[in-house]
């Protein structure tokens, strides 16, 4: 069941590992068409916070929507299938499957995305379609990553960290590819980014996560005039 | 001979068999009970003492053989008979230094053919496998194939007793080996095939090859006769592929018309024992039962005729080992004191050979048991 | 040549029924990172359900009977595979999806559980007596030259190779087959497509029920049908299994056509005089692992299988285990069982100390080194066998034949561990169930090396003093038990000073990352040799001990599934310490649990069965083996022991 062009809203979310606690009753929501950042310093929760709004960390407390259906108790594949998709933190490709057997694992008969539309956003990928997944470069995987995500069809996409190990250029592409599927599609989009800079560019809004706990919804115009102003909620 | 109910002290025998695992052979047992049952209740036991069967079940490892002796030895049992019990020979070293003799119907193991402290009613194998290659060869036949089990007991017999044999009875003989686990039968039927044999068979193998190698062979265009060992489940199984395959046996089948009249009480009387214990649907067949029944039977009355006095552990085997000429139940004169075969702990040197007649029933091919003697 | 050609055609029919089963193998552990030892086992529900309705149109499912009356061959085709599916389904969801995170070594354990479950549970469903199953396949003879083969073989290789091209193509053009693929190396990644890594697992399993439920059907009639010799049917299936590295369906359905030619070929060319003798015994029950091994060791290294990747590393170890304190308690525990029990208890007693051995050889490998090894209780017999043979040829006596025995266990040891450095978990096992299989044909199974008399070995001597076990109806003197425990102490102590030492903690550096290790300079392959060097020479301590404690010795304690066994309980009592060495010494055959189950429990022909069943449940109760758990409850109980004083307890075991 796809809820297309739906907001995600989340209410109050805490992940737990075991005694410690990664997230602590954070509430965020995100919109069709936004690109909303998620920063904080190392150890925040941030990719805790995107994994238990997936569903593939333990989640203590709290609810998840998606447009009006509640998902906080779905297991993962009926969170895909409502329209959630997650580009995971070290690009999570099927090494031994080609790019083109990547996209077929993942794609869906209700998605709007077929696999030749995915390709078309990310054309990079086009001549690399029968080439075996682990021996693309970080790029490309990051990439094909992306475009797995895509081709499932989702109404809002979670990204962790699209810059990690890439060279700056090669993501300001790939931030901008972002930018143009949220605003195309109607995608919302929740982006986790260490390297903040990299994204302002591309973000309409942010929350600020610090030990676990949102801080701060600092407005998009005060970061960009000035980056450095972030720092006083990292530190607080 | 004294009839009538024994009432002494019992006379405990151990009976190790094959029952309760994967292959249960209950039918073994069912015939010594059989023959206990009749001896306590119509001979009068062991010169007045009744036989008590303390049975104890085997899977075929040596393990379960070495807890039946150990379980033996502390039961006190002053003998024991083997059933059917693939490592018997793990119980050997238990029972010969507690002094218990061991006897049994036929080997399963090299060691029980060597060992001092066993003895063996049946016939040797040496025997078994060299008295038809005697009949083949009297029957004109030029060339043999034997099949036999992959192990060192096979090969060592290859070589000391058959091939030797084989070359004194003027007959081109080959050996076959085939792995216990893993044989293929259509491909040793055809290796056995480019030999053009006159016959082809097996001195040793087990019904479940048995029933692999009788229809194999036949569909590699073999014509001539088959020798199955001493296999008989084949007979009901393959229908019309048994008729005429030969097995042979140490004692008189009771199924069989051919019998003769002379031994039919001993049939008679395995028969209404086998009934007396509700158990006749064995009697009424080939089966195992009979081999146990004999043996048991043999055993009684080898220690009655010799007075039945003392019964301690050495003195039975001592009895048992003087045994000459004895005409065992429903079998043929048997010596336990090693003339039998050199080296055998066996006490037969004779066999029949039967065929396997179209209603499934085996008729003897000779009239007496066939007498096999060592060759070159 | 029309000879060969006849031969290899004939060959087809075995090399089917490996290649079947090898699909099937492959298939499931590729995907499910699962070697399903008892697969053979539970595929053969098929032509027995099928042989059944055949022969008297009654349907006997695992739980009821349902009376179809006459029924044709393809209802009873479809209905064999039926069944085939559904129990390989009912395996799966019930004993190896709940183990699907634990280790290799588990899982393992669990499938041989399996084995013994399956074929107790068939053996009683539908008697023991052999079957003969009737044709399926078109048969008539073909005439090859002078040989006549029989046509059914030809199809049989058909069918496999049909088989097993269909399964390729679902693994590699279908979604679910690339999902199923993926899953096996990421399955949150799978499920982040939206799909159900279970549910595909479950479909594979699906389909190996039905590969092995097909071919197994269509190949009966070659081959006499009983449960025993269709269970060990997973042998050479391992091997071909193994030479398709769990991956290549493509090589699992070849190589197995292959090994078939190959076997056929051997029996004829053995049966020929120019063959040398000494090749002549046990070369068709070898040649599959001759096979592997070449085979391995021309392929070299290459990336572990599945096994080392996604399901997780074997239970923790512990380096503190047995300390002084618990040493000599268990020495006075068992001093104290030797002198109070006397017959056959004590001898379960002396039994299980010499099986404890056993199990701490396997525990040096398997729990410190952290590979799945075979090869211990095929080692303990090679010691054994060369004691016999010394005894018999040389003069040698007690203590020299012993040492002799065993320092030829450890040279064959040492041999096993070459091709161990270059290959791990999964796969180290079946390289070492290779090993095994050729020292039970080639060594204990050859008549140049085992006398046809039997391997008889006397009782140990020492200055003048009779050590042996047995005297007149005295089963177990206690000069030997003492002798057995003074050894068994030392190897405790032993074992566990090396693992104190600098070497353990090499040897555990290895186990939990073998790069790491080897780039902060640790000689992998020194450590490793020696390791699988001191397991051997223990394996061969127990091997010459058993042997005294025998009197006479039989390759048939020595089997492929005697090592499988040993592998069991020594998993059961708890792989990764050496107090769990002990516990697994109860557990084995003719040890203390084996004792009272034969004395107290008569459960008759169930037996089996129930065994199975123990097995199964507990690995799914506790996949780290009881050990762990032991320790669990001794921390349990020292915490609140100390509380209650108000001592602080001491950090011991």
């Amino acid at each position: 069941m796809h809820s297309g062009g739906a907001s995600l809203a989340v209410d109050a979310l805490s992940v737990r590992y075991g005694a410690a606690a990664a997230v602590r009753g954070v509430s965020l929501s995100v919109s069709p068409g936004e690109v909303v950042g998620l920063l904080g310093p190392n150890g925040a929760g941030k990719s805790s916070t995107l994994k238990g709004i997936m569903g593939i960390a333990p989640v203590a407390s709290g609810e998840v929507r998606l447009g009006t259906v509640e998902i906080s108790g779905a297991t993962v594949a009926a969170r895909v299938k409502a329209g959630l998709g997650l580009v995971r933190e070290g690009r999570g490709v099927f090494g031994r499957l080609s790019v083109a057997e990547n996209l077929r694992v993942c794609a869906r008969d209700q998605s709007p995305m077929s696999i030749d539309a995915v390709l078309a956003m990310l054309p990079a990928l086009e001549p690399l379609r029968s080439r075996r997944a682990m021996l693309l470069s970080g790029g490309e995987q990051q990439m094909l990553s992306l475009a797995k995500a895509l081709v499932s069809g989702p109404s809002v996409l979670l990204i962790d960290e699209l810059s990690l190990g890439l060279a700056p250029i090669l993501t300001a592409r790939l931030m901008a590819t972002v930018r143009s599927m949220a605003t195309e599609l109607g995608l919302g989009v929740l982006l986790v980014e260490q390297h903040v800079n990299l994204a302002l560019g591309i973000l309409d809004r942010a929350y600020v996560l610090r030990r676990g706990e949102l801080v701060a919804e600092p407005p998009i115009a005060e970061l960009r005039a000035d980056p450095a102003s972030l720092r006083q909620y990292y530190l607080g | 001979m004294k009839t009538g109910a024994a009432t002494g002290e019992p006379l405990k025998i151990g009976f190790s068999n094959l029952e309760g695992g994967a292959i249960s052979l209950p039918e073994v047992r069912y015939g010594a009970e059989a023959a206990v049952k009749l001896i306590n209740e119509k001979r009068n036991g062991v010169g007045g003492r009744p036989i008590e069967l303390v049975p104890c079940a085997v899977d075929a490892s040596p393990e379960s053989s070495v807890d039946c002796a150990n379980k033996f030895v502390e039961a006190g049992v002053q003998a024991v008979e083997l059933g059917v019990d693939p490592s018997a020979d793990a119980m050997l070293p238990i029972l010969s230094d507690a002094g218990i003799p061991v006897f049994g119907h036929a080997a399963f193991g090299p060691q029980q053919r060597q060992d001092p402290n066993v003895v063996l009613f049946g016939v040797s194998a040496p025997a078994a496998g060299l008295g038809p290659l005697q009949y083949f060869a009297e029957q004109g036949a030029k060339s043999v194939v034997y099949f036999l089990a992959d192990t060192p007991s096979s090969r060592d017999f290859t070589d000391s007793v058959l091939d030797p044999s084989a070359k004194s009875l003027g007959l081109k003989f080959k050996v076959i080996y085939y792995s216990a686990t893993a044989a293929d039968w259509s491909v040793l039927a055809a290796t056995a095939m480019s030999e053009n044999p006159d016959v082809i068979g097996s001195p040793s193998a087990s019904e479940v090859d048995c029933l692999s190698m009788i229809p194999a062979v036949q569909t590699a265009g073999h014509k001539g006769p088959i020798f199955a060992a001493a296999c008989s489940l084949f007979s009901t199984i393959l229908g019309p592929a048994a008729v005429g395959v030969l097995t042979y046996s140490d004692l008189w089948s009771p199924t069989d018309p051919n019998t003769p009249a002379d031994r039919q009480a001993e049939v008679a009387m395995y028969k209404d024992a086998m009934k007396a214990i509700d158990q006749s649907q064995f009697a009424e067949k080939d089966s195992f039962a009979l081999g146990w029944f004999a043996d048991t039977m043999n055993f009684a009355r080898i220690l009655t005729e010799d007075g039945g006095g003392d019964l301690s552990g050495s003195a039975i085997l001592k009895t048992l080992k003087s045994t000459k000429n004895f005409e065992g139940f429903l079998g043929p004169v048997i010596s336990c004191d090693g003339s039998a075969w050199k080296g055998e702990t066996a006490c037969g040197n004779q066999l029949l050979l039967f065929k396997t007649t179209e209603s499934g029933v085996r008729n003897a091919v000779t009239d007496k048991f066939i007498v096999v003697s060592p060759q070159g | 040549m029309n000879q060969i050609l006849a031969f290899a055609i004939l060959g087809l029919g075995s090399g089917a029924i490996a290649a079947g089963l090898a699909i099937g193998i492959v298939t499931t552990a590729g995907s499910t990172g699962a070697v399903n030892f008892g697969y053979a086992a539970m595929v053969m529900w098929a032509p027995f359900v099928f042989d059944e309705l055949t022969k008297t149109g009654r349907l006997v499912l695992p739980v009821g009977t349902i009376d179809i009356g006459p029924t044709s061959v393809m209802t009873a085709l479809v209905l064999g595979v039926a069944v085939a599916v559904v129990v390989s389904l009912a395996t799966y969801w019930l004993v190896f999806r709940p183990l699907r995170r634990t280790s290799v070594l588990a899982q393992t354990v669990a499938s041989i559980g399996v084995l013994l479950c399956m074929q107790a549970w068939v053996a009683l469903r539908f008697g023991t007596d052999p079957r003969v199953v009737g044709n399926v396949l078109p048969n008539e003879p073909l005439a090859i030259g002078s040989v006549v083969v029989p046509r059914d073989r030809l199809f049989l290789a058909l069918a496999v190779v049909v088989l097993g091209m269909l399964v390729a193509a679902y693994f590699h053009f279908t979604k679910a087959g690339l999902a199923t693929r993926a899953a096996s190396q990421d399955e949150v990644g799978v499920q982040l497509a939206g799909l159900s890594p279970s549910r595909l697992n479950a479909l594979v399993w699906v389909i190996a029920g039905f590969a092995g439920g097909l071919i197994l059907i269509l190949a009966a009639p070659t081959r006499s049908l009983t449960p025993t010799s269709y269970t060990l049917m997973i042998v050479p299936a391992m091997a071909v299994a193994l030479l398709a590295r769990f991956r290549s369906i493509t090589v699992a359905c070849l190589g197995g056509l292959a090994l078939g030619v190959v076997q056929s070929l051997l029996t004829y060319t053995s049966t020929q005089t120019w063959w040398p003798k000494w090749a002549a015994a046990g070369m068709v029950d070898a040649a599959p692992f001759i096979l592997v091994v070449v085979a391995l060791a021309i392929n070299g290294r290459h990336l572990p299988g599945r096994g080392e990747g996604a399901s997780s590393a074997m239970p923790p170890v512990s380096r503190d285990s047995l300390g002084g304190r618990a040493t000599a308690l268990l020495t006075m525990m068992f001093l104290v069982a030797l002198m109070v029990s006397g017959g056959s208890l004590r001898f379960a007693v002396i039994t299980t100390m010499i099986m404890a051995i056993m199990s701490l050889s396997l525990v040096v490998i398997t729990g410190f080194v952290g590979q799945i090894s075979l090869a211990p209780v095929a080692l303990a017999g090679v010691a054994g066998f060369v004691l016999s043979a010394v005894e018999r040829r040389t003069a040698l006596r007690f203590p020299v034949s012993p040492i002799v025995a065993i320092a030829a266990a450890a040279a064959v040891g040492f041999l096993v561990s070459l091709p161990a450095l270059r290959i791990r978990g999964t796969q180290l096992a079946i390289v070492t169930l290779a090993g095994a299989v050729t020292a039970e044909q080639f060594v204990f199974r050859n008549p140049q090396l085992s006398p046809p008399a039997g391997n008889l070995i006397s009782n140990p001597r020492l200055f003048g003093i009779d050590l042996g076990i047995r005297s007149g109806s005295s089963l177990a003197r206690i000069q030997f038990g003492l002798l057995v425990l003074v050894l068994l102490v030392a190897s405790l102590l032993g074992v566990r000073f090396l693992i104190r030492s600098s070497f353990g903690a090499t040897l555990l550096a290895i186990r939990s990352d073998e790069r790491a290790a080897a780039s902060v300079g640790i000689h992998v392959a020194r450590t490793k040799m020696a390791a699988f060097t001191i397991s051997a020479a223990l394996a061969g301590l127990a091997g010459v001990l058993i042997g005294y404690s025998r009197g006479q010795l039989s390759a048939d304690s020595f089997t492929v599934f005697a090592g499988l066994s040993v592998l069991t309980f020594t998993f059961l009592g708890g792989i990764t310490s050496i107090e769990g060495a002990v516990f697994a010494g109860v557990l084995a055959p003719l040890g203390l649990a084996y004792f009272a189950a034969s004395r107290f429990l008569h459960l008759g022909e169930n037996y089996q069965l129930v065994a199975g069943l123990a097995l199964v449940v507990s690995v799914l109760a506790n996949p780290e083996g009881m050990s762990a758990q032991n320790r669990l409850l001794a921390s349990r109980i020292k915490t609140r022991l100390s509380r209650g004083t108000g001592q602080v307890g001491t950090s011991d075991a």
